[in-house]
């Protein structure tokens, strides 16, 4: 109830455990901090209302010492300003006191990289024996590039920490082992550090600098800065993936694809684990793994010592999803977008609904008449047609079966046509229920570039704005880990410690939990690329924000698991991160689908790196319709099933049926289901409280069982 | 009970954005595509032999480049389910915008 008259920096600082100040105030290093006693005081103003008992300045200094405060000067007026020192451990009972209307920190506190690393708990690891750094660990980025020259990606002699580049816009050479662009090995990058002109130019350069900070935040080894902007994974070496990119885009999900298979063939052929990050996304999909992207991308982390980590997007304030439900037989159900007169680019709508259902959609154009029968277009059709206005429209409804997963998908467009503009206003979509068993659809706007602060960027009403479901796509596979951003830096009035206003949320569209869990991504200080036009925060630093700093943190914590324990796979990863995840403060909430299990806890989850024991699943039987399996740990077990495969595979099970005995031996049988061919996957749990968990479906086959 | 769905044309298994660009023109140079196989031990060399140049395969997923005009002749093979011509992906650092929105 006192929370209003808290600064949130301060806020932040009172929801943290002891360890946890100490650390935080260590690392604001402004002289305003004494740890002495593992109290930590800091230096306040505290805005005094003067009435009875506090009629003067020296009865409120007088009160405010017996309550805890080192009282150093006053400022009388209307109010009394008190500028003095308070231990952490007294903000409550100063809140009590009425007459103290505001306590603020006299000094903005700048957690940067340098305090996001002590927020997770990361510069422990790296400096208190044993230390996890890193080493014979490959952090993966598939992003924008990377500034190689920058003294955070080299070793101490100056040579390159990156052990391959793949700059995919570079022009090609005979005989290389990539399909399109170019490959540098760290011996090109060495020579080219060392001598000038180099044997092999190597010109790439990330004139983006996206890349650049991501790599920053998982890697960089803080030389630049004397080890104040420190990265994650410090010892880690790298295999930078520079995507393809067009003005306002960064890459594109075929180059994106093959990336990570590079990036994973690279590991294999240095026989390390690699931990691999993508902050970039797009809206075009059905946001629960569908598509070919997040195949490839689950494909790769099942294999173990692959971790791939996504940042969960900053899809939630622009409004981009719209959800509903249609009945059959009555009225059609309508949503509402608004376009601004600005857009001059074609809007993409993404609607996905089940196959059993029958929904047909209609599109009206601002003051255009309601859709009524043939306007409406049914799922197996196409319908183009121009407005008033002179837009184009193109409904196309005819993905009945949308990669396999027994959806339908279907795509409106919108186009200039011949008019300078999409028509502003509001329009609507229309959505018919013709014959219904499901009747849920969700709808997506693809995103725009967003130049000149996005507004061509084309939003549903406030109204009709869904909140859930804005995981960027390919942040919804299901296998990878994705990340949310929560604030570290006191800016745009956005409490410390909250979560990122812009954070992308979960569930997916079949229900599955994401984001994973929330890590440090408002705002972060990390390596500025000298090719990008980005202010310096610090030389050789920039700041940025987003989930696509967030996710960093993650990737290059990850990477220190692997160093714990080269063989974890990504699942495994997600579980000892989620199992690791604080839920203080407004992490409170968690586990939900806005901050995932929780924040990014770092000291924790390699503490249960060392000691976690998964179960082995082994001796898998299908007998009739009975699934029978081994487990080298005593273990309770179930089995999830659909006769949907490709709808088992994106995790959407219709029936589970378990063995509550803790035992080495487990059979489960599915008879009494309707008869069908049910595809099974197996999990296998060690007891409480630790219920660690080993999924087996036979590498995305899994177990048919027939029932007759 | 839910059940697979069959057959399909290969205009179908071309998702809509696809469809959209290809009637839109495709680019002389071609385009990079994604394709969902059933044959993940066989589809390569069937799609090599019908123009497409293989970049990578990750499981039932393999990407290469095509002459625009084959395009068709790779969705019609057995062993394709889906075809997705390469979409834009966008750089996830927020904005101003988006801070004040």
């Amino acid at each position: 109830m006192h929370e209003g008259k808290l600064d949130p920096r301060l806020r932040f600082l009172q929801e943290q455990t002891a360890d946890e100040r100490i650390g935080f105030a260590e690392s604001v290093r402004l002289g305003r901090v004494s740890t002495a006693r593992r109290v930590v005081g800091i230096d306040v103003l505290l805005r005094c209302r003067k009435g009875p008992g506090t009629k003067t300045v020296r009865s409120i200094e007088r009160k405010l010492t017996a309550r805890g405060v080192e009282v150093r000067s006053s400022v009388d007026g209307p109010v009394v300003v008190v500028s003095g020192r308070v231990p952490v451990n007294r903000f409550e009972d100063l809140l009590q006191e009425d007459w103290i209307e505001l306590i603020e920190a006299s000094k903005q506190l700048f957690p940067d990289l340098d305090l996001s690393g002590r927020d997770v708990g990361a510069r422990t690891l790296q400096t208190v024996a044993p230390t996890v750094r890193g080493t014979n660990v490959l952090v993966g980025i598939v992003d924008s590039g990377i500034d190689y020259r920058h003294d955070d990606f080299r070793l101490p002699d100056g040579s390159s920490r990156i052990r391959f580049l793949w700059d995919q816009s570079a022009a090609s050479v005979a005989g290389g082992r990539v399909p399109f662009g170019r490959e540098f090995t760290k011996a090109h990058l060495d020579a080219a550090l060392r001598t000038n002109p180099a044997p092999v130019p190597v010109n790439h350069n990330d004139g983006d600098g996206h890349g650049t900070h991501v790599a920053g935040i998982a890697a960089g080894n803080g030389r630049r800065s004397s080890g104040q902007f420190v990265g994650m994974a410090p010892d880690s070496e790298l295999v930078i993936v520079a995507v393809r990119s067009d003005a306002g885009t960064l890459g594109e999900s075929t180059s994106a694809t093959i990336a990570f298979s590079y990036i994973v063939d690279r590991a294999r052929e240095l026989n390390r684990p690699v931990s691999i990050n993508m902050s970039l996304g797009n809206n075009g999909g059905g946001h629960s793994g569908e598509m070919p992207l997040e195949t490839a991308m689950d494909n790769l982390a099942r294999l173990p010592g692959v971790v791939i980590v996504k940042s969960a997007g900053n899809e939630q304030p622009w409004r981009i999803h719209a959800s509903g439900t249609v009945t059959q037989g009555i009225a059609p159900v309508r949503r509402q977008f608004e376009s601004s007169g600005s857009n001059t680019q074609q809007d993409v709508f993404e609607i996905w609904f089940d196959a059993a259902d029958r929904i047909s959609i209609a599109v009206q154009a601002p003051g255009g008449p309601t859709p009524v029968g043939n306007d409406f277009v049914a799922p197996g059709s196409v319908n183009t047609f121009e407005t008033n206005a002179n837009n184009s429209v193109r409904i196309d409804a005819s993905s009945v079966d949308a990669g396999g997963t027994g959806d339908v998908r279907a795509i409106v467009f919108i186009g200039r046509g011949t008019a300078p503009r999409i028509q502003p206003g509001r329009w609507s979509l229309h959505f018919r229920g013709d014959q219904i068993t499901v009747g849920r659809f969700d709808v997506w706007i693809e995103r725009t570039s967003r130049a000149d602060g996005g507004a061509e960027q084309t939003r549903f009403t406030s109204a009709d704005n869904d909140p859930t479901c804005t995981i960027s796509i390919p942040g919804t596979a299901r296998r990878i880990i994705t990340v949310g951003s929560y604030v570290t830096r006191f800016a745009n009035d956005a409490p410390l410690g909250s979560l990122s206003r812009f954070s992308g949320r979960g569930p997916t569209r079949y229900g599955l939990r994401k984001p994973e869990l929330s890590a440090p991504g408002e705002s972060i200080v990390s390596v500025r690329s000298s090719g990008a036009n980005r202010p310096a925060f610090a030389p050789g630093y920039t700041l940025m924000p987003g989930t696509s700093m967030a996710a960093p943190h993650v990737t290059g914590i990850a990477a220190l698991l692997l160093e714990i324990n080269p063989q974890f796979t990504c699942e495994q990863v997600k579980q000892i991160l989620s199992r690791a995840a604080r839920r203080n403060g407004a992490a409170a909430v968690a586990p939900d689908d806005t901050w995932g299990s929780g924040r990014l806890t770092a000291l924790r989850a390699t503490e249960l790196a060392r000691t976690v024991r998964f179960p082995i699943i082994s001796n898998v039987v299908i007998n009739g319709t009975t699934l029978s399996w081994d487990t080298d740990i005593p273990t309770t077990g179930a089995v999830r099933f659909n006769s949907h495969q490709r709808r088992m595979f994106l995790g959407r099970a219709t029936g589970s049926r378990v063995s509550l005995t803790l035992g080495l031996h487990h059979t489960i049988n599915l008879e009494g289901l309707p008869p069908a061919t049910y595809h099974c996957e197996i999990l296998a749990f060690t007891p409480a409280p630790e219920e660690w968990q080993t999924l087996d479906d036979r590498q995305g086959q899994h177990y048919a069982i027939t029932v007759p | 009970m839910e059940a697979d769905v069959g057959t399909k044309t290969w205009g179908a298994k071309l998702d809509p954005y696809s469809r959209m660009q290809m009637e839109d023109g495709l680019p002389a140079e071609g385009v990079e595509v994604t394709l969902r196989v059933t044959d993940q031990a066989g589809a390569a060399k069937q799609l090599e032999q019908a123009g497409l140049k293989v970049h990578g395969q990750v499981g039932e997923i393999i990407v290469g480049h095509i002459n625009s005009t084959d395009l068709q002749q790779i969705a019609e093979l057995d062993c394709v389910e889906e075809v997705q011509l390469s979409r834009p992906l966008y750089a996830e650092n927020s904005t101003s915008s988006e801070e004040e929105l």
